[in-house]
């Protein structure tokens, strides 16, 4: 390293740093809660469900509005499996901004030491493209399947099931991707550039 | 014989200096190209060379390019 590393690189390493460590932090409250569904008989639960439209009133004439409506009921004195549901259904979107921020710590890191172009680097942006394009929308199912789960544990219908792909997840993790190339073309100039004498 | 690098290219340097009685640190003083670099040449480890480098390595052993470097076909 022939330099002293930017401001802005060590900040943002410490900031993602700190999203981890707070991230995971939550995570694991919410593993415990749902391994010991704390809270049981004295606990509300937010639960996502749909009401046809003909039992909402007093929307205006001429409503042009969808078939169903998502709807949150609040149960209160939610019973443990209704924790543990609760508890589950947000873990596949934390797991997935835990490996995001992980991925992210290792690029910054390489960039506050200033050596970003290495092989590594390439290997975490290629992941981090698949966690996107891939791992969101994985997410999103999960989270819808234990969205249902826990809208039949109060005897409500649960969300329909995501099975799409995103259109930002879709342009995000092609960019990522595309990124990756970048950093790949970019090792091979510096390996080109470092056997030349 | 010199090192063969990966693209099949020999660099005579090792013959060069020799008949030129002439060591590594005396050719990196000469021609201006680090010792370093003059080792990669020599061990076949270089990727490329540049046109300055191998000016001054002409100049100063007093040859041309084509005795410094040939390079053999391995698919025979």
């Amino acid at each position: 390293v022939t330099h002293k590393p930017s401001w802005t690189a060590g900040f943002l390493y410490r900031l993602s740093i700190l999203l981890l460590v707070f991230t995971a932090g939550f995570g694991l409250f919410v593993v415990a809660g749902a391994i010991l569904g704390f809270g049981a008989g004295g606990n509300d639960v937010a639960v996502h469900t749909t009401v046809d439209a003909d039992r909402v009133d007093e929307l205006p004439p001429g409503t042009v509005g969808p078939d169903t409506f998502d709807v949150v009921v609040r149960v209160r004195d939610a019973s443990a499996e209704q924790l543990r549901w609760f508890a589950i259904r947000d873990l596949p979107p934390g797991i997935v901004v835990i490996v995001v921020l992980w991925l992210i710590r290792g690029l910054l890191k390489s960039v506050r030491d200033g050596d970003p172009f290495v092989a590594r680097n390439v290997t975490r942006l290629r992941i981090l493209a698949g966690v996107v394009l891939i791992g969101i929308p994985l997410a999103n199912l999960l989270t819808s399947i234990f969205a249902g789960e826990l809208a039949a544990s109060a005897d409500l219908v649960g969300p329909p099931l995501q099975l799409a792909l995103p259109g930002n997840a879709l342009l995000g993790g092609l960019a990522i991707l595309v990124l990756s190339e970048v950093f790949a073309e970019g090792l091979r100039l510096r390996a080109d550039l470092e056997g030349t004498v | 014989v010199g090192f063969e690098s990966e693209y099949s290219v020999t660099v005579h340097l090792d013959e060069l200096l020799e008949a030129k009685r002439m060591t590594l640190a005396q050719l990196s003083d000469l021609a201006d190209i680090t010792v370093v670099n003059l080792s990669i040449l020599k061990n076949g480890r270089a990727k490329a060379i540049r046109f300055s480098t191998l000016a001054a390595l002409c100049r100063v052993l007093d040859c041309q390019p084509g005795d410094l470097l040939t390079w053999t076909d391995t698919k025979e």
